[in-house]
């Protein structure tokens, strides 16, 4: 891969923290993006407070319509939506985050120092990147969760980490490659510095705004991808999260039923989620290049 | 130009072998045992358990050790040979796939290859005006967050419960023989349309955005702007733009493959839809090594092979990676 | 790279795409199956067909009833067997039974069917990896003479697995299968097109493993619907579907595509009521026939779980009527304390019943903890008298949707009085095995169904000795020497002594019922919910059509044949 693709935001290091915000409280895309996903994220934190009903007891009369005791309605079995849809929320986060998390980490690490140190090093992360690039994961991590009875989210997250990395790993590849050959990170290297010193003193700090969005990107993807896994029944065993209540509601033909109530919110929450992070991504990118910012 | 393909080449092999490898692995270090599970399917006393299992167990070659499998296994993989299936003993795994296939490339290669083209034309229509930046953006990108399966219910019941429009699921109509009439062949279309759609429209959003984004780039960038000082027509800047934009596009085709297996192999459950998907989730469920390695392993070949190409093309259509090959090798 | 060739290029890869979709999928012959003439079934195959053997598990749905018929047949309604291919069967003495065979019985490829044919398939037995190989071990000979077969047995008898055997052997066609009768191959080898005595033979036009399997009316006429004591199956074809999701399936039978389902659906009390044309056996609660005790199955060889008044406690904790009303919406019914399915009524002792049979009681339960010695942690959850932390898995196949609502409600009512249950649902071979190899703390099982004899049932509970593999029964791994006694000695009893056998199962009832090897919890039901757009004239209760409207294997040679048989066109 050339760099042409992510040759943009690499300029953003040098944006000073007053433009940034500025252009950032400037930016329709960002800002939208942000109200969007605080508006969840406060629903996530606050919602299961809120709700009135525990998100598994069965305390309600079965398939009632959205009401003002139940405000999404409630399931084929009495349980109380809108709880199960917080407590999802929350959930959903919590795997977005701890996936998202261990994603770029590992990306980070082999992008920067296949980027940094070329040559074997970088041969032999590239294969690595290919193979779990080529090994259909999706399909893995069916397998593997199938023979795990009891799943956490802990454990949903870390799968989803473990093999969602390669694109970010490669992004920041380029990146680092480019930058490389500049020349503060040539001087540091004439001043005797070490790799670790160079790659996160020098270059990690030069490619930020590139790191946040990668970030932002694999935390969505992390998101959609457990949604998935739980929608066939490969989730998390105890506990609510929004692809479980998807999985239930089409387990129990809820839309069959004429319970629509039940099957939509929880794929329009994850709609909203991991779509306003990429508006927040495009925002982001117009913000750090003030190139883009013509519109 | 040969060294460089020849050191692809070599690099694609390794990549082949090691991810082979771990293919053949992944099944086998699952808990439990794929004979047992046959072997209990057959009702009938206990004491008979044992001379069935061994009996089983050797059929598939899985009482020898370790390594001798794994040495098997390659050697028959030359033969092109993928076992026999445990869950439909004694069909053989290649019969299975080659069934299996048809259906699922079909939906695959047309989703992936218009929603590529249609994304990018309309990425490129959206960037720099308004109108449509404002509403096939924010689309779009509802688009690519929709999770494929969810889509993909509300279509069928959308289209198929509410409306009847289009069957619910099945790679055919129950009620016609598999032969080669228009109107069974209308019938397989007609059952295509719903797993085809949820999974082009998912794509479409995302090709279309990065599509928008790179030709903003591109516009912005130095020589578009040279260009335009010079007083070359919009049509010539936006040309040239357009066509350095395609490169990452390709490149993000490539990166993407494995992605939209996994949605394909997603959308295929929800629509009870006889492809790999279908096959590899019985595969898993029925714990049948030699389904499971199968499937994978033609993925893996699949998206190799589309790697492969996309990094042929790119060296042609590119001339500055024939030039700087030496240090980028990716 | 210009843009020209990019579209060209795309136009030709998508017609290639098309192209290999199709000719992949194209197989040579003609025609459709009118709708009008189909009957449409689902329910009874998970996953891919597996061809054509009736010893194997996952063979193509219809095979036994439709095409490999039984000499006998059991309607469990009135509890009576029906003469079938054999048109007598009696013991002629303590040790002998004799079969009689009907005449002008014919093989689908045109041969008769004889008292030679009766024998060969009997003495299958003799591979020990068939399922009556110990039945077959205690018979002295077979011995055909005429159209009569004379099954000679060694001491007596074990009348009540006999009396079972007899109407669940399939007839296989001897020329057919002689190669392959071995161990081995009995149990994975599948002839291409099965042959058989049925009012069905195999299309293998319409044949799709991963989709269905297509009968069609045996063309020379079968000899039930000649000899007048069927009628003639109006069906010309029987479609049977494999299983899709709960969501595919309710759409296809409320869109009448599907006749006849036998799975469970959720919310179809509310459908039945809805008038989408949906029929079931019973017209109000619980619209379904019970089919199958389901119970709660303990690892006895596990502490707590090894202690009877651990086990009563658990019993009395679990609230079964909470299950049957907001888990099925009412269209099952809690089980008799006996764990006896109300076919076998008869058999039970209702005395019994109230003196040491349980029901929900949460302070009882905690009652009998305590009085056992059971104390409460810090945690509030309760420990062993050791003063060991108790903490149980409770397991169930992932994706079993009604089982997976009800082990959350039966961990929910545990936590009341004090017990720690949590739910895990592995994969189904995984929670099969786990079963088999006494892998596990605690279970929902349902595996043995209604019969003819509540033997099947007490030898599923009871049965000696245990091994490192249990495949049938007692997955418990229960130790009771003197309740396998008890149950032997039932097996030993006539089919025809009924008071004999209500003295041996009630004493067998007491017995469970201190000791709860299993804890009963309710009856799953037949599931049958059956369209009329395209077919009318089901099974119902008040009419004269009181068959088994199922589909399963092992059903169809009870009454589910007569569900088909006497369907009528719904016309136009």
């Amino acid at each position: 891969m050339t760099s042409t693709d992510s040759a943009a935001p690499a300029a953003a290091g040098k944006t000073h923290g007053n433009e940034f915000l500025y252009f950032a409280s400037r930016n329709t895309k960002l800002v939208i993006g942000t109200v969007v996903f605080v508006l969840f994220l406060l629903a996530a934190i606050f919602g299961p407070m809120l709700a009135a009903y525990q998100p598994m007891t069965f305390d309600a009369p079965p398939g009632l319509p959205p009401s003002a005791e139940h405000w999404f309605g409630t399931t084929l079995f009495g349980q109380d939506v809108f709880s199960q849809f917080v407590h999802g929320l929350r959930s959903s986060f919590i795997v977005g985050a701890l996936g998202g998390i261990t994603a770029a980490a590992i990306g980070m690490f082999v992008g920067f120092f296949a980027g940094y140190r070329g040559g074997l090093v970088d041969e032999v992360l590239n294969m690595l990147t290919n193979v779990v690039l080529v090994i259909p994961t999706f399909a893995v991590l069916l397998v593997v969760a199938a023979y795990l009875s009891v799943r956490g989210l802990g454990t949903e997250a870390l799968f989803i980490g473990l093999t969602s990395w390669p694109w970010a790993a490669r992004a920041i590849r380029a990146q680092t490659f480019s930058l490389t050959s500049r020349d503060f990170v040539d001087m540091a290297r004439l001043n005797g510095e070490g790799t670790f010193r160079i790659i996160f003193g020098q270059i990690a700090p030069n490619m930020s705004s590139y790191l946040v969005m990668t970030f932002i990107l694999l935390f969505g993807g992390a998101i959609l991808t457990a949604a998935m896994l739980d929608f066939i029944g490969l989730g998390p065993t105890d506990g609510i999260s929004l692809g479980l209540m998807m999985n239930y509601s089409v387990m129990n033909a809820a839309l069959q039923l004429g319970m629509w109530w039940w099957f939509v919110p929880p794929g329009l929450a994850i709609t909203g989620i991991v779509g306003s992070l990429y508006v927040m991504n495009v925002g982001l990118d117009e913000v750090f290049n003030p190139k883009l910012r013509a519109l | 130009m040969l060294r460089y393909l020849a050191r692809k080449l070599f690099i694609y092999l390794l990549t082949f072998i090691v991810a082979v490898t771990i293919d053949w692995a992944i099944p086998r270090f699952m808990p439990g045992n794929p004979v047992d599970a046959l072997v209990s399917r057959i009702a009938m006393m206990p004491d008979a358990n044992a001379a069935l299992t061994s009996y089983f167990m050797a059929a598939f070659n899985l009482d020898q050790p370790l390594w001798q499998q794994y040495f098997n296994f390659w050697k028959a993989l030359f033969n092109g040979d993928l076992g026999r299936s445990i869950m439909l003993f004694p069909t053989p795994v290649t019969t299975l796939i080659g069934r299996a296939l048809p259906y699922t490339l079909g939906l695959l290669l047309p989703s992936i290859l218009l929603s590529w083209y249609v994304g990018n034309m309309v990425g490129a229509l959206a960037a720099r005006r308004k109108i449509l930046d404002n509403t096939v953006l924010p689309l779009g990108y509802l688009l690519t967050a929709t999770p494929y399966m969810w889509l993909g219910i509300l279509l069928a019941w959308l289209l198929g419960s509410v409306l009847g429009w289009f069957p619910l699921a099945f790679g055919y109509d129950q009620a016609l023989k598999a032969e080669w009439t228009w109107r069974f062949f209308g019938s397989l279309v007609f059952h295509w349309v719903l797993p085809f759609a949820s999974l082009f429209l998912v794509a479409l959003g995302g090709w279309a955005i990065g599509m928008r984004n790179m030709i903003i780039y591109e516009l912005e960038s130095d020589y578009a702007n040279y260009l335009q000082a010079l007083g070359a027509p919009a049509r010539l800047v936006r040309k040239y733009a357009f066509r350095n934009a395609m490169l990452p596009q390709i490149t993000g085709l490539a990166l993407q493959l494995g992605a939209v297996v996994g949605g394909a192999l997603a959308t295929e459950i929800v629509f009870s839809y006889p492809g790999l998907g279908w096959l590899v989730l019985s595969g898993i469920q029925n714990q049948d090594y030699f389904v499971i390695q199968g499937v994978f392993l033609f993925i893996i070949v699949g998206v190799l092979l589309a790697n492969l190409i996309v990094d042929i093309v790119y060296v042609v259509v590119d001339p500055r990676t024939r030039v700087g090959l030496q240090g980028d090798a990716a | 790279m210009s843009f020209a060739i990019d579209r060209r290029t795309f136009a030709v890869v998508t017609a290639a795409a098309l192209m290999a979709t199709v000719a992949g999928s194209a197989l040579a012959q003609s025609g459709e199956y009118p709708r009008n003439e189909t009957l449409y079934m689902s329910g009874a195959q998970w996953g891919n067909i597996v061809g054509f053997n009736p010893y194997f598990g996952n063979f193509a749905n219809g095979l036994v009833g439709l095409v490999n018929e039984t000499l006998f047949r059991y309607d469990p309604i009135a509890d009576k067997y029906i003469d079938w291919l054999a048109e007598k069967g009696e013991w002629e003495s303590d040790t002998v039974y004799k079969v009689t065979i009907r005449s002008g019985i014919k093989w689908s490829d045109g041969e008769d069917f004889t008292a030679e044919d009766v024998k060969w398939n009997i003495d299958l037995g003799k591979l020990p990896t068939i399922w009556w190989s110990d039945l077959y071990k205690s018979i002295k000979s077979v011995e055909t003479s005429g159209n009569t077969v004379t099954v000679t047995f060694d001491g007596t008898p074990n009348y009540q697995a006999w009396q079972n055997a007899v109407w669940n052997i399939p007839m296989m066609k001897p020329s057919q299968w002689k190669d392959h009768a071995t161990e081995a191959e009995i149990t994975s080898w599948t002839p291409d097109a099965p042959i058989g005595t049925g009012p069905y033979v195999f299309d293998k036009s319409g044949y799709d493993p991963t989709t269905r399997v297509v009968w069609t009316k045996t063309p020379d006429g079968w000899w039930a619907s000649k000899a007048g004591i069927s009628p003639d199956p109006k069906p010309k074809y029987i479609i049977d579907l494999v299983n899709s999701s709960n969501n595919v399936a309710l759409g296809l039978l409320l869109a009448g595509r599907q006749d006849l389902n036998n799975n469970f659906l959720p919310g179809v009390a509310t459908l039945i009521a809805g008038g989408y044309g949906l029929h079931t056996y019973y017209d109000k609660p619980p619209y379904m026939l019970p089919a199958v005790t389901s119970w709660l199955l303990p690892n006895t060889k596990k502490a707590p779980l090894d202690d009877a008044a651990f086990r009563r406690a658990l019993a009395f904790s679990i609230n079964t009527d909470q299950i049957a009303k907001v888990d099925y919406g009412n269209v099952v019914l809690p089980a008799s304390p006996t764990g006896l399915l109300p076919v076998w009524d008869k058999y039970i002792d209702q005395a019994a019943v109230k003196e040491h049979g349980f029901s929900y009681d949460p302070k009882k339960a905690a009652e009998i903890l305590d009085k056992a010695g059971y104390k409460k942690g810090a945690d509030g959850f309760y420990q062993t008298p050791k003063g060991e932390p108790i903490d149980l898995k409770i397991e169930v196949p992932s994706g079993w949707s009604d089982w997976m609502q009800a082990v959350q409600m039966i961990s929910a009512d545990a936590k009341e009085v004090g017990i720690k249950i949590t739910p895990k649902y592995p994969d189904f071979n995984t929670y099969q095995s786990s079963r088999n190899t006494g892998n596990f703390d605690l279970m929902i099982e349902n595996s043995q169904p209604l019969s003819d004899t509540p033997y099947t049932y007490y030898r599923y509970l009871y049965q000696l000795p245990i091994l490192k593999s249990q495949t049938n029964y007692n997955f418990a791994r229960f130790e009771d020497k003197e309740a396998w006694d008890l149950t032997v000695a039932l097996a030993k009893t006539p089919r025809s002594d009924i008071d004999k056998m209500k003295e041996i199962t009630g004493k067998l009832q007491v017995r469970f019922m201190d000791e709860l090897p299993m804890i009963p919890l309710w009856y799953n039901g037949a599931w049958a919910q059956m369209s009329t757009t395209t077919w009318t004239n089901w099974p119902a209760d008040g009419t004269d059509r009181q068959f088994i409207p199922i589909s399963w294997r092992g059903w169809l040679q009870m009454t589910g044949l007569d569900t088909i048989t006497h369907l009528e066109p719904a016309g136009q």
